[in-house]
């Protein structure tokens, strides 16, 4: 029997697979971080805020995202927003996402079937 | 404590370890979505913010240092894979650093009572044990000198197979060994006769009392150094006629030089090996360090014998 421990480990890395896909999915508009997890939390897919905050600033370092600091009549905020490159890097993980998944329903369609 | 101050504490403890050029934004960013992400818990339970709530969010988030690190490209020293051969390596070295000076603190110290003990051990620790430290540091610098060549020049990392034959051997190599025994032997029981060779007989006197063999010694320990070193010099024939190691071969091997190391220990305490003190003295610092040689070099033979014999399923 596999402990609960190993779910949620091995659950743990698959969301992780994820992580940059999902966030990346939510900011066609600028958001600012606490924004963003939001909106992921509210679409299905919380992300721990220790794991998305520095996630923004490591692809804008790579120039996935471009941001800025704006104050919008509260204190001032940095909102990040997908670079072209981020756009064009969107794109092709989409389109990953979609093989992986395409490949991945085949699999477990055909697990299901050899299953005792 | 408020809340705020928490929070800021914690900021001030994350942006410390982070690079100087953008330490001051980072952290600005970072204590405001702390404070959003405060006020968020305050609101979902009903009462305003306390010390509790905000030791608990900072705490999710991880320790300042690990936080920290999240901000920066992910930085590797010594590979993952590496890191079980770094510990073992590790280990090895240092135990055995630590023996070999026990054993030298020991011999210079002779321990007389609890107190020469006591001594012996102080002087071990400051001597030996945390300056064996050096090893682990020299690993570190070694696999991380390692795996950065592997990510600069990815090309020059990838696996190759072994071309070599390692059970093949040098005939002319071990032929060479044979004759260069066969003179030492010689040389051991007949140190006259190569003065006499190189001085043309006018060696002074004191020379032929240095390579003078212990009378016991020839009479008594002698013979069982004779015996294994003709064993010794009868695997190395075979093996030349053979051309290379086979399953037995390798086993004999191993077998005779743990017999070696054997008598040749049994010979330190037994009594004098030559005849001057300075020459006994001397010949037996260099026994102990043949023993040790010898003993290395039969562990990793026996290790590596142990593991092709483990390359079987577990049924």
């Amino acid at each position: 029997m596999v402990t609960g421990g190993a779910y949620d480990k091995l659950e743990l890395e698959l969301r992780r697979g994820v992580v940059v896909l999902a966030a990346l999915s939510q900011l066609h508009t600028a958001r600012y971080g606490y924004e963003l997890r939001q909106s992921l939390t509210e679409n299905g897919m919380p992300i721990e805020e220790g794991t998305l905050y520095p996630l923004l600033r490591r692809l804008e370092t790579q120039g996935v995202l471009t941001s800025e600091w704006r104050t919008d009549g509260g204190p001032p905020r940095r909102y990040y927003v997908l670079s072209a490159d981020g756009r064009e890097l969107y794109e092709r993980l989409t389109n990953a996402w979609h093989g992986l998944n395409d490949t991945m329903d085949l699999l477990l369609k055909g697990g299901e079937r050899h299953e005792p | 404590m408020n809340p705020d101050d928490l929070i800021q504490s914690y900021v001030d403890d994350v942006a410390r370890l982070l690079p100087r050029g953008q330490r001051r934004d980072v952290a600005y960013e970072l204590r405001t979505l702390l404070t959003d992400e405060l006020a968020a818990k305050a609101a979902e339970s009903g009462r305003p913010a306390d010390e509790a709530m905000a030791h608990e969010l900072v705490l999710a988030f991880g320790r300042p240092a690990e936080a920290a690190a999240r901000y920066h490209p992910a930085l590797t020293v010594i590979d993952p894979a590496d890191s079980r051969r770094f510990l073992r390596l590790t280990v090895i070295g240092i135990a055995v650093i630590w023996v070999l000076g026990l054993v030298d603190t020991l011999l210079r110290h002779p321990i007389g009572s609890a107190g020469d003990l006591l001594g012996a051990l102080g002087m071990w620790w400051t001597g030996v044990a945390v300056p064996a430290l050096w090893w682990p540091g020299v690993l570190v610098v070694c696999f991380a000198a390692a795996a950065w060549v592997r990510r600069t020049r990815p090309e020059r990392a990838g696996w190759k197979p072994r071309r070599e034959d390692r059970d093949r051997i040098n005939r002319f190599g071990y032929l060479a060994g044979v004759a260069a025994a066969v003179c030492g032997l010689f040389v051991l029981f007949n140190g006259g006769l190569l003065l006499d060779y190189l001085f043309d007989g006018h060696a002074a006197p004191a020379a032929y009392q240095a390579l003078a063999l212990d009378e016991d010694f020839v009479r008594s320990r002698a013979p069982w150094l004779l015996a294994l070193m003709v064993l010794q010099l009868a695997l190395y024939a075979v093996l030349i006629v053979r051309g290379r190691w086979q399953p037995a071969t390798r086993r004999i091997d191993i077998g005779l030089a743990l017999v070696i190391c054997g008598v040749l220990t049994w010979f330190l305490p037994a009594g004098d090996i030559f005849a001057a003190e300075p020459t006994d003295q001397t010949v037996k610092a260099v026994i102990v360090l043949i023993v040790i040689g010898a003993l290395f070099d039969a562990g990793l033979k026996l290790h590596r014998e142990l593991r092709r014999a483990t390359y079987l399923p577990s049924m």
